[in-house]
């Protein structure tokens, strides 16, 4: 999964109006609430096979840059 | 020895809330969002004078059953009616049954159910009466702010009533357990009881992502494993009866176990989050429904709050 795969799955699960990019964080992105989180990490595990579940660090990860860092450390992308 | 489900029944608080409340207390919530995520459209909360206790006195009363033949009375909740004494004493008087009853109090809340189950198993085992009661209950709304968008949306109060009885046939249930205490704080409610955190208030608090990821990563495992426990397939259960946590966590339980809507069925969207209760009133209302019947094969899974999980098969 590529950088630019996680922020469209991103804006699809937030079903957001702007484009998300690598700068996106719940602090800029609107529809990026405490709901929304959940949509995220749904479609997240769902895309990875269900390897993020495990990865509690995920649940306070509010910005694209945050999620992609976890996912790199554990070779999850 | 084993055990059979006789009868359930169970009562909701007496006040329906609506949107229409919702809205009222809190103008800038966005109502499409919250009922997309949690499933939940109505739930039920308690008056001053409703406590879980009485919710499960009242549904028990609806049962059929003669109060000699309990032997023991096991009130699952989190939100009893005192810290002591025992609420399941309160619960032996106030159902008459007789005074040589087991009768004592299960702190536990989604997961309750089942563990309840089991424990009355093993009771039932070590005495003669033929009959217990499993009363299953929480008034959590007592505990949540009315402002806090995470937890007021889901979370509604009830009581429910099961009737146990010894049963000859050989065991027929495989249960499973799971606790994973690092997240004890991720659904709590502090300052009511002995430990005083003063930074804290005293109302209930729930991180819905650490609690969501929980579930993912624990209830398909632990399903799985229960049937595998139990020498089942999937295709071998009539009703997959799940913890109503909420839309977006059943969702993703339902997806990855692949099973069909017509096995999984839900009543959340009407009654919420009843926490322990929920999978009894599941049961009552598909019983009532004429879906659940007499020999069919059931999977109940109880998740949250400890965190702690429990699971179990069996022959209805």
């Amino acid at each position: 999964m590529t950088k630019d795969e996680i922020c469209l799955l991103i804006k699809v699960a937030l079903d957001a109006d702007n484009e998300i990019d690598i700068n996106a964080s719940a602090d800029n992105i609107p529809e990026w609430d405490s709901l929304g989180h959940l949509s995220i990490l749904t479609a997240l595990d769902q895309a990875v096979d269900g390897r993020a579940s495990s990865l509690s660090e995920l649940s306070d990860a509010t910005s694209v840059t945050e999620i992609i860092n976890i996912l790199e450390s554990q070779e999850i992308i | 020895m084993s055990i059979y489900i006789d009868s359930i029944d169970y009562q909701l608080a007496s006040k329906k809330e609506t949107f229409a409340d919702l809205k009222r207390d809190n103008p800038k919530w966005d109502l499409d969002l919250i009922v997309s995520k949690t499933g939940v459209e109505t739930r039920y909360v308690s008056k001053t004078n409703e406590t879980a206790l009485s919710l499960c006195i009242t549904a028990a009363k609806k049962l059929d059953f003669n109060s000699h033949d309990i032997g023991a009375c096991i009130f699952v909740s989190q939100s009893p009616d005192y810290i002591l004494p025992t609420s399941a004493c309160i619960a032996q008087e106030e159902l008459g049954l007789d005074r040589d009853v087991a009768a004592f109090d299960i702190n536990l809340g989604c997961s309750g159910f089942i563990y309840g189950l089991s424990i009355a198993k093993g009771v039932l085992s070590d005495i003669e009466k033929s009959k217990a009661l499993l009363l299953c209950g929480d008034t959590y709304s007592k505990y949540i702010n009315k402002n806090d968008r995470t937890c007021r949306p889901i979370f509604s109060d009830a009581g429910s009533a099961i009737l146990l009885s010894k049963s000859e046939n050989k065991n027929n249930f495989t249960f499973n357990f799971g606790t994973d205490g690092r997240g004890y704080d991720k659904l709590i409610v502090r300052n009511r009881a002995s430990k005083i955190e003063s930074k804290f208030d005293d109302c209930l608090h729930m991180n819905g992502a650490d609690v969501l990821l929980f579930t993912m990563s624990n209830v398909p495992s632990g399903v799985n494993a229960l049937l595998k426990k139990a020498n089942l397939d999937s295709e071998d259960i009539d009703y997959f009866l799940f913890h109503q946590a909420s839309a977006v966590v059943l969702d993703d339980i339902q997806r990855k176990l692949n099973i069909p809507d017509a096995k999984f069925p839900r009543n959340n969207k009407h009654l919420g989050n009843t926490v322990s209760a929920t999978i009894p009133i599941l049961m009552k209302d598909l019983e009532d429904q004429g879906k659940l019947k007499k020999g069919q094969k059931l999977l109940l899974f109880g998740f949250g709050v400890g965190y702690s999980y429990g699971g179990c098969i069996f022959e209805y």
